[in-house]
């Protein structure tokens, strides 16, 4: 069951009365938030994570240099003034590489994140809602993807669908969802007697209707806190798989791609894999920051 | 208007099925209220969890108007609705009272949804500053009007009361019990009260039986049960147990 937000408890925020529904949510949304920016690791979480989502929006503003153009005559230049991170084996900037290259990744990440949570959710719920043969079938279902490694499987489906952005994204989904559909499970097994919901019952509300309006919203914040984690594992995933060459095509480039390029030429010219590689640890761990701000928001027993 | 006859409920144990309801009969008037007087464990509240469809007899019927209570769609389950015990349990904690309010009248596809919350807020005492507000910004007894507005805002005929007061401080308690009675009054609404509180069964009811693991052991008027009297020895040694703590709440007999 997810907490109180404290703010409301005490009674800071909740003083005066909303006067619409509108601004009961806004007062509640405003509420959870200065408790999530009240903790300094999240708020540096927040900071790197948005600060690396805005450059790589923003690329073209930041650097003048195209990511995919070759110039050979300025191969494996050091770290310089016109090229702050130096550039990589065809001449190409690598600041401008892992400004666009971020691009890739986040989409990698949130197109997950789309996928994954309202499956888990779905699949999660129904089974513990139903519970009996429906729980049974869908939960082994579960356990089949949960039986395989995650990066072994993502390795296999993106080979037998073939390398791209698109495959990646399905790839990384697909290895993930399993973890989302039993904390939702286990959420809604506890939910399913509660008192609120035998209301609901008694006042002839539909199956479908308890479900989507009443029990997945109370295991959203679960399965987010669940999520914010886990997006650091999948930005690993992600760049093991254009490591291995099977997400992003070259010559677009994709931090962990860049990554193995630059491997070869670790030993003299380390700007190549280095930058890259700080770019996928510093946003796992701002996801990782983020997540145990909201974990300890959302639930004060961690 | 609602009568119960010979209802028995079972669950399946380890070792077979395990009694918990043995032969339960009862009726109730139209604007009557019925009590149902037992200790933890004698069956109460699956007695209400039975009459209101939320756990299926094993043997036995319920007729709502002469019409048996088997499949409980539409029509029927606006009949009979449900206040819980426990309204820090009751009220879903992500809604607003308004949300839950409105809940039952977009089940059942009405219309003019916020004049009608707003009416039932006031109904129950409640003004409409509470009407955006989320249940942990209320107390156990302001709830409790809340829970008792959504069983109300559908127009039920009955309404079964599962120790309506037993989670709220004593001075809550008669406030509550007060307006249930109003309420009552004003709507001819028929009520069956469980509790293990001889008071307050005394003071809402006409009629009442005291359930003794799981049987109806003597069925009492309420005049009976003001004066205490009772022949069967387990509601003698109840209403024994009960004096003790009875005087604080005689006041508002």
């Amino acid at each position: 069951m997810p907490a109180q937000p404290t703010l409301a408890t005490t009674g800071q925020l909740a003083g005066s009365a909303p006067r619409s529904a509108l601004q009961a949510a806004l007062l509640r949304t405003a509420e959870a938030c200065a408790d999530i920016w009240a903790s300094r690791l999240t708020r540096v979480g927040i900071v790197l994570v948005a600060m690396m989502v805005l450059a790589s929006l923003a690329a073209p503003l930041l650097t003048p240099y195209s990511p995919t153009t070759t110039d050979l005559g300025a191969r494996l230049l050091q770290p310089s003034l016109s090229h702050p991170l130096g550039t990589d084996d065809l001449g190409r900037d690598v600041l401008a590489r892992l400004l666009y290259g971020g691009r890739a990744t986040f989409a990698i990440v949130f197109g997950t994140l789309v996928l994954i949570v309202p499956l888990g959710l779905l699949v999660g719920v129904t089974a513990g809602f139903f519970g009996g043969i429906v729980d049974v079938v869908l939960m082994r279902l579960t356990d089949i993807f949960l039986a395989f490694p995650r990066l072994v499987l993502a390795l296999a489906l993106v080979a037998a669908l073939g390398p791209s952005l698109f495959n990646a994204i399905i790839a990384v989904a697909l290895t993930s969802w399993p973890a989302y559909a039993r904390i939702a499970r286990a959420e809604t097994m506890t939910l399913r007697r509660a008192d609120f919901i035998s209301i609901l019952k008694v006042l002839g509300a539909s199956r479908p209707r308890i479900i989507l309006f009443h029990i997945v919203p109370l295991c959203i914040s679960s399965v987010l806190v669940r999520a914010t984690v886990d997006l650091a594992g999948i930005i690993i995933i992600t760049a093991g798989l254009g490591f291995l060459g099977l997400g992003v095509q070259p010559p677009y480039p994709e931090w962990g791609a860049m990554v193995s390029e630059g491997r070869r030429f670790m030993q003299d010219q380390w700007w190549m894999a280095t930058f890259p590689g700080l770019a996928v640890l510093a946003v796992s761990l701002g996801f990782n920051l983020i997540g145990d701000g909201l974990r300890d928001v959302m639930d004060p027993r961690a | 208007m609602l009568e119960v006859s010979r209802l028995s409920f079972s669950y399946a144990g380890r070792h077979g099925p395990v009694p918990i309801l043995k032969d339960i009969s009862f009726s109730v008037p139209r604007g009557g209220a019925y009590g149902v007087i037992g200790e933890s464990g004698s069956g109460k509240s699956t007695l209400l969890r039975l009459l209101s469809g939320l756990a299926r007899p094993v043997e036995g019927q319920i007729l709502v108007d002469g019409a048996p209570a088997v499949r409980w769609s539409g029509k029927m389950r606006r009949r009979v609705q449900f206040v819980m015990q426990d309204p820090y349990a009751s009220l879903h904690p992500l809604k607003t009272i308004n949300s839950a309010l409105g809940e039952p009248l977009r089940i059942h596809g009405e219309r003019d949804i916020p004049a009608r919350v707003e009416k039932a807020l006031a109904q129950v005492g409640l003004d409409a500053s509470f009407r955006f507000r989320f249940p942990h910004q209320l107390s156990g007894g302001q709830r409790q009007r809340v829970a008792i507005a959504r069983a109300l805002i559908i127009n039920p005929e009955i309404v079964l009361l599962d120790e309506p007061t037993s989670a709220l401080d004593v001075s809550v308690q008669a406030e509550v019990l007060n307006l249930l009675k109003d309420l009552q009054e004003e709507r001819q609404l028929t009520f069956v009260l469980v509790s293990h509180d001889l008071a307050v069964v005394a003071h809402m009811c006409d009629r009442a039986s005291v359930l003794h693991s799981g049987s109806i052991v003597e069925t009492l008027e309420a005049r009976d049960l003001r004066a205490g009297n009772c022949s069967h020895p387990y509601s003698k040694e109840l209403m024994a147990s009960a004096r003790v703590g009875l005087p604080a709440l005689e006041v508002e007999q």
